[in-house]
């Protein structure tokens, strides 16, 4: 399996937080060697990889499917489409930027803008979402045809690399986790030992993590790896909370999280070569790893990231070395404790 | 002519960086008018008509556009830039770009917004909290990839949109490149001079050295005009609407048009039934203040296409109207070349 290319393969597909159809379903023909697939009431992708005796532990690896995006509200008599965001969109970004529409077919829009407008003399402010609408240059008629209410809306930027070792583009929050769990999952496969594991590519993390909250209750896991990105190194961002991309896995330290899980990964990164940073959080990581660890009677649950720039824009950038390296981590950590003498 | 608007679209050609844009509009005259590029790099075209003018008329657009130029990278190998024409840093974070001669792909970084705090969550970024990021690791990944002076220009590929509609990069700077080559490969009932020229978002010099030096009676300007029929835009900036016919502005920011020539854009299209907009427009070229004053002075008039989303890389044009001004200059170029 080629990292980029399973990761451009993901990126160009639709799923937008909520209606997650076009890159489930994109993920499932890549899940599908690795076991059977199901799909959760709320949208989420499982995959059974391997399944251990009575008593074994129970795995689950989460990445969530979802991106943020905008979903349509009105369509104006002029054709014009109305927005609102779906999960934490930068307004910022917004002017003159291409997008699409996922209606009855994927139509090409643009954002509305007047940019001799946005100049910083003309004191024009980032404006509600509701100031921002979309122009797909058709007449009323033949958008109400094409687009409804609800349809969401994602970015429209092809997917790239960047200098040969970098990638770029739309949703590579979370499609980069989705990547590693994958390619996990295919390790796992292959060689693994006595356990349960279930990858589970979950649905809705950027409009509240209902699809991870309601799969870890399905799958009914004793320990949970979550995979999600956090910040690369960034102009204007203090270096201790950011990592570079291509240093390896972000590994987590939060009050939820497990401190043992977090050390014995460091270690198993260590002996294997693998680099990695911690990334140390005071409250809640913001991640679907919150919700997995207050699973049924608990869940121990590590996080890993990715680091990652220019988050929630068009254009994210990370370092495909980084999805493997978490795929092979996740990997060794399991054969090592789950085969070895740790609990 | 849709295939003209897509090549068109695709050449970088950022001001003072026209060389491509030149060689394509060169390759596409060819054969049916003669070229020559003068000491600033425009490209002057006489084209040979069934006869001679009364009145010497020039045609006049530009082939430049807005972009950006690399200023150096940083130790990161994060490379810092300046704007060239009129583009708005607000626009620029979060887009795709491509550098230099080998065009390598980049992309605008920005703070995201989960780290921003209170008061930046509610501003454009500005230029300077902006760097491009082309996947270099260090000053020296980034320098061995771009140079300083490279330019950068924004990505925004070429479609058929919505209703009778194009999108693409650089159409707003270059509608009148592809007007004037329909009429360049007509058969035209006077000679005229075309110029295609540099640095029209950089003053409109090459436009006026251009008038200099063709001495024209009369030049006809070509280009779009910024239309503001979306949602949000209210009173003078609405300007003009697209499908609703060429523009012939009567006044610009620092240009007021001679009434006869405006009075004889309006006649000819009353007598051919083409539609048409008398708006100030709002995109304020460079190009018809300085040929209105380079050498002697000369009469001006401009033909404009209605244009969404100007100076930003998506912008929208109605082929309708690429039809109408088409006619609309031909038969002006008749009916002033006349006398």
């Amino acid at each position: 399996m080629d990292v980029k290319e399973t990761l451009r393969r993901l990126c160009e597909a639709a799923g937008v937080a909520g209606e997650e159809t076009g890159a489930r379903a994109e993920a499932r023909r890549l899940l599908e060697p690795f076991g059977p697939c199901e799909e959760t009431p709320l949208g989420s992708l499982l995959c059974t990889v391997r399944t251990g005796s009575r008593g074994a532990p129970r795995i689950m690896l989460d990445a969530h499917l979802d991106e943020i995006g905008l979903i349509v509200t009105a369509i104006d008599g002029d054709g014009f489409i109305q927005v609102s965001n779906c999960g934490g969109i930068d307004r910022r970004l917004l002017p003159a930027s291409a997008v699409t529409i996922h209606g009855r077919e994927p139509v090409a829009a643009v954002v509305c803008t007047l940019p001799d407008g946005l100049a910083e003399d003309a004191g024009k402010k980032p404006g509600k979402i509701e100031s921002y609408t979309l122009d797909a240059g058709l007449c009323a008629e033949r958008a109400r045809a094409l687009i409804a209410p609800g349809d969401r809306v994602s970015a429209d930027v092809p997917f790239r690399t960047l200098g040969g070792n970098w990638v770029c583009g739309k949703a590579l929050d979370n499609r980069a986790g989705c990547a590693a769990i994958l390619r996990a999952a295919q390790l796992l496969h292959e060689n693994g030992p006595d356990c349960t594991i279930v990858a589970a590519l979950t649905s809705m993390e950027e409009v509240g993590g209902m699809g991870a909250q309601t799969a870890a209750y399905q799958i009914a896991p004793t320990h949970a790896f979550v995979v999600d990105v956090s910040f690369g190194h960034c102009e204007g961002v203090p270096r201790y909370k950011t990592a570079a991309l291509g240093s390896g896995p972000m590994i987590g330290m939060a009050p939820s999280l497990s401190l043992r899980m977090a050390r014995e990964l460091a270690d198993c990164a260590g002996k294997n070569g693998i680099p990695f940073t911690f990334e140390v959080m005071g409250g809640r990581t913001g991640t679907n790893a919150d919700s997995i660890a207050a699973t049924r009677g608990g869940v121990r649950t590590a996080l890993l990231s990715i680091p990652e720039r220019n988050m929630h824009t068009p254009v994210e950038v990370a370092a495909a070395a980084d999805v493997e390296a978490v795929a092979r981590l996740i990997a060794a950590y399991i054969c090592e404790w789950v085969g070895g003498a740790a609990s | 002519m849709i295939e003209w608007l897509k090549e068109l679209s695709a050449i970088p050609g950022v001001s003072g960086d026209e060389g491509r844009v030149r060689s394509w509009l060169e390759k596409q005259a060819d054969g049916y008018a003669s070229c020559h590029t003068d000491a600033l790099g425009n490209l002057l075209v006489e084209k040979k008509g069934a006869a001679r003018p009364k009145r010497k008329l020039l045609f006049c657009t530009q082939m430049d556009e807005a972009g950006l130029v690399i200023r150096d990278a940083d130790e990161e190998g994060n490379l810092r830039f300046e704007c060239a024409g009129a583009l708005h840093a607000s626009i620029l974070a979060g887009k795709t770009v491509r550098i230099g001669e080998n065009g390598i792909a980049g992309v605008v970084g920005v703070k995201p917004i989960h780290l921003l705090e209170g008061e930046e969550r509610e501003r454009y970024p500005k230029l300077e909290n902006l760097v491009i990021d082309i996947g270099a690791q260090n000053r020296e990944q980034a320098c061995s990839q771009v140079k300083p002076g490279d330019r950068a220009v924004l990505e925004g590929g070429f479609m058929p949109f919505g209703d009778g509609l194009f999108r693409g990069r650089a159409l707003d700077a270059r509608a009148g490149c592809a007007l004037f080559l329909s009429l360049i490969r007509d058969t035209l009932p006077y000679d005229c001079t075309f110029a295609f020229t540099v640095l029209g978002e950089s003053g409109g010099i090459g436009a006026q050295t251009a008038a200099y030096a063709c001495a024209p009676e009369i030049t006809l300007l070509a280009g779009v005009a910024a239309a503001g029929d979306f949602p949000g835009v209210s009173g003078k900036e609405r300007a003009c609407a697209l499908g609703e016919g060429p523009v012939v502005p009567l006044q610009e920011k620092r240009v007021l048009y001679p009434s006869a020539l405006t009075g004889e854009a309006i006649e000819t299209a009353r007598a051919l039934d083409i539609p048409l907009q008398l708006k100030e427009s709002h995109l304020s070229s460079a190009l018809p203040g300085a040929v209105q004053s380079a050498g002697i002075g000369s009469g001006i008039l401009s033909v404009l296409v209605p244009c969404r989303y100007a100076h930003t890389p998506l912008p929208l044009l109605d082929g309708k109207d690429l039809a109408s001004a088409v006619r609309l200059l031909l038969a002006l170029l008749e009916r002033l070349a006349k006398g």
